[in-house]
């Protein structure tokens, strides 16, 4: 095998079958159909406008909650619940550093979230505190690198923090962390009554 | 039909949200193979990319038909795949229940069964060992001729990133084999 070797050139893959093209298009028109059927005006509210108003009121409440004064350590059980009212299971994650937090949502949000978990991150750029879900990953920025975490509730209650390159936990340490982060530690964080 | 054949995305995407099916299925006959492929370069199962790229375009349906499209339909079709093969990648691990290149499961695609030469399966195994996202990255850099700032758009990452992960990959897959062409 000499350095010129470059396997990838090798990868080949099965060509797809009619019968699966097939059924995907008329899966897929199936859809086209009822979803556009059930979207035409029966004389109720514009839909459009449902949305953009609701967007708008979203948007307002997010901004209060925002503005709001955000003291050390904000990151808590009562704050997630706020978010949550907010973005139901859109949220996948909130991450707060120097006193602000950036909320993370997903473009096709899950029907629920799993088990809320408070990632505490010691970075060469000063702490991050983050809010995860069991099972859903996110992406958070440290010094231009983005990092992807995908906190996992183990059987026994301890955390799993599945990176990209890493698999991070209290029993269990492999693969290396990225280069700007110098710690991680996650607990369950217990829902606001 | 011919009229759609010859048409833009946009203007195909703009009838398809009308409930156009024949703009759809310019569509979808445009894209299909392309979907598939990434699919299965991302699952290494043609049986699960058959699952991954059909349910990339039933969201593609229902998202045209719910809402005004913006963007690049080719761009949101591909994060959408990614997205969902890595997902049901997660989930599999999670139940445990999937081992790559299980040749029970490959039975199904009898395309797939042509390929196993002793050469291929070793590359089989190494590409499983790798991670699904590196696994799309040089996907798309490799077979769908995308540079790295295009493929990093798509895959929502820093172009350094994906310049990483192809180099990343090259290197383990070489070492992977090697180790393979040892113990045999």
């Amino acid at each position: 095998m000499n350095s010129e070797f470059d396997p990838l050139k090798r990868w080949k893959i099965a060509p797809p079958r009619d019968s699966a093209r097939q059924r995907a298009l008329e899966a897929s028109l199936r859809v086209l159909r009822s979803t556009h059927a059930e979207k035409q005006p029966k004389g109720r509210f514009p839909l459009w406008l449902a949305m953009a108003g609701g967007t708008v009121a979203a948007l307002v409440l997010a901004t209060v909650v925002l503005l709001r004064p955000v003291s050390g350590g904000s990151l808590d059980s009562g704050t997630l619940a706020e978010f949550q009212t907010l973005f139901g299971s859109a949220l996948t994650a909130l991450i707060e550093r120097d006193g602000e937090i950036e909320i993370v949502t997903a473009e096709n949000p899950p029907i629920e979230r799993g088990q809320p978990i408070l990632i505490n991150a010691e970075t060469t750029d000063g702490p991050v505190k983050m809010v995860g879900f069991s099972g859903s990953r996110f992406e958070w920025e440290v010094n231009g690198e983005r990092i992807g975490i995908e906190p996992l509730v183990e059987a026994d209650g301890s955390i799993l923090l599945c990176g990209e390159d890493f698999l991070w936990g209290p029993h269990l340490k492999m693969g290396a962390l990225p280069a700007s982060v110098k710690k991680l530690r996650a607990i369950p964080l217990v829902p606001a009554t | 039909m011919e009229m759609h054949e010859r048409a833009d995305d946009e203007s195909l995407v703009q009838s398809a949200a009308t409930g156009d099916e024949v703009a759809f299925s310019v569509l979808f006959d445009r894209y299909y193979s392309m979907i598939f492929a990434y699919a299965q370069r991302i699952c290494l199962d043609a049986s699960l990319a058959e699952d991954v790229a059909q349910e990339a375009f039933v969201k593609a349906a229902r998202e045209l038909a719910l809402r005004p499209f913006r963007g690049s339909f080719k761009a949101w079709l591909y994060r959408v795949t990614r997205n969902g093969a890595i997902d049901l990648l997660r989930r599999r691990r999670r139940e445990a229940t999937h081992l790559p290149f299980d040749r029970e499961r490959d039975s199904n695609h009898p395309q797939q069964l042509a390929l196993p030469e002793p050469e291929y399966e070793n590359l089989g195994a190494a590409l499983a060992r790798l991670q699904p996202e590196w696994r799309a990255a040089i996907a798309l850099v490799y077979f769908d001729g995308l540079n790295h700032a295009e493929a990093a758009r798509l895959l929502g990452c820093a172009e350094a990133t994906v310049s990483w992960r192809v180099f990343q990959s090259k290197r383990k897959l070489r070492q992977y084999l090697q180790q393979m062409e040892v113990a045999q």
